[in-house]
């Protein structure tokens, strides 16, 4: 047997083996079955004209969930922007012309309270006397701080040998506030 | 001893005045027992323009309330005060019961507030109790505020205040004291 015998016989022992084993497989994925293909029904449709598939705005037909919402916003919104301003100045008049019965409208929920319109406080920063004491009282304070203020007569502690002199004060200043507390008046008791 | 303390305030150009009639010196100096002067009468003044008042309440011995400061020897120790703030129905109007705008025009929503501070009228934070109030152009609406703060401090804010975005990029124009 020659060399080329001898490479060949195994290598065909290799090939028949091979091709016996995959023959007795099942089949793989790869497999294709034969498709069945199921019978056409023809359809019975006979198209329209080519006038009536299409229609001009103006015959374009009417939506009827879009007209029943608008039917029903219309009859429920009391007021849109414009009439809303309109009816407040309305009422702004009302308040202006003291015709105070008509200010509340009880149809709206909208109320314009008249009274509001022309309230202001008058600038003022004072004392707001309830009766002639306290004037008299506010009047005798001033006084004396301001007495204390132009004779100068400060002392550091209010002790009984500063009270022979009076008015007398203390003056203590926080945060650019001066505060004076002044001694008017001495009683002795023994 | 017949005493006063008066407390300038430059801003108002006017006197805050305060007094007792019988207060106790002792012969050794000292002042002997409560050494409490109460305001003289209500002070009032407008703040935000003329859309509401502060009122700082006179003493009043019967029901126990009013602006007072406490004095020692040396003079000022600290004030407390008893105020309201009543705001113009142009901002606010008061609701009854039944949060519904109330009509009469002489109704105010006043709002009241009380503090004590060491350091006068410049270091003033106050929490401000407020009743419910609606606005007037919106009546449907009514506000109900748990808590307000009225800040007329030159010293401190509320812990806790936000600013709003570039509140202090101007800082210059801020004049919050009327002149």
């Amino acid at each position: 047997m020659n060399t080329f015998q001898q490479h060949i016989f195994p290598l065909l022992i290799c090939l028949i083996a091979s091709v016996s084993l995959f023959a007795n497989n099942p089949t793989d994925s790869l497999t294709l079955e034969e498709i069945q293909s199921l019978p056409i029904e023809p359809i019975e449709f006979e198209a329209p004209p080519l006038s009536d598939r299409f229609v001009t705005t103006s015959e374009k037909p009417v939506d009827n969930r879009r007209q029943t919402l608008l039917n029903n916003l219309k009859n429920n919104i009391s007021f849109d922007l414009p009439n809303l301003d309109l009816l407040v100045n309305e009422q702004l008049k009302k308040a202006q012309d003291n015709d105070k019965a008509s200010i509340i409208n009880p149809s709206s929920n909208i109320i314009i309270d008249d009274f509001a319109v022309n309230d202001q406080f008058t600038h003022m920063s004072g004392y707001d006397f309830k009766n002639d004491q306290e004037v008299t009282k506010v009047k005798k304070a001033k006084k004396l701080i301001n007495s204390i203020i132009a004779t100068g007569n400060f002392v550091k502690n209010i002790v009984t040998n500063d009270l022979i002199s009076l008015p007398v004060g203390v003056k203590t200043t926080i945060n650019n506030v001066q505060i004076i507390f002044g001694v008017n008046a001495v009683e002795l008791h023994p | 001893m017949e005493v006063y303390l008066g407390m300038i305030i430059p801003q108002r150009k006017d006197t805050l005045v305060f007094g007792v009639k019988d207060l106790k010196v002792s012969y050794n100096g000292g002042i002997v027992g409560d050494a409490t002067l109460g305001l003289l009468a209500d002070y009032v003044f407008t703040i935000g323009g003329t859309k509401s008042i502060v009122r700082l309440k006179a003493i009043n011995d019967v029901v126990d309330q009013g602006c007072f400061v406490k004095v020692s020897c040396e003079g000022f120790e600290s004030l407390s005060v008893d105020g309201q703030v009543e705001f113009s129905r142009n901002i606010i109007i008061p609701v009854d019961a039944n949060d519904k705008p109330i009509a009469d025009s002489t109704k105010r929503v006043i709002g009241t507030f009380s503090f004590y501070t060491e350091n006068g009228f410049n270091d003033v934070v106050a929490s401000l109790s407020l009743p419910h109030f609606t606005r007037p152009k919106m009546t449907s609406v009514v506000f109900h505020i748990d808590l307000a703060v009225i800040d007329l401090s030159d010293l401190a804010n509320e812990p806790g205040m936000v600013f709003p975005a570039n509140y202090f990029a101007d800082t210059d124009a801020i004049q919050f004291r009327e002149q």
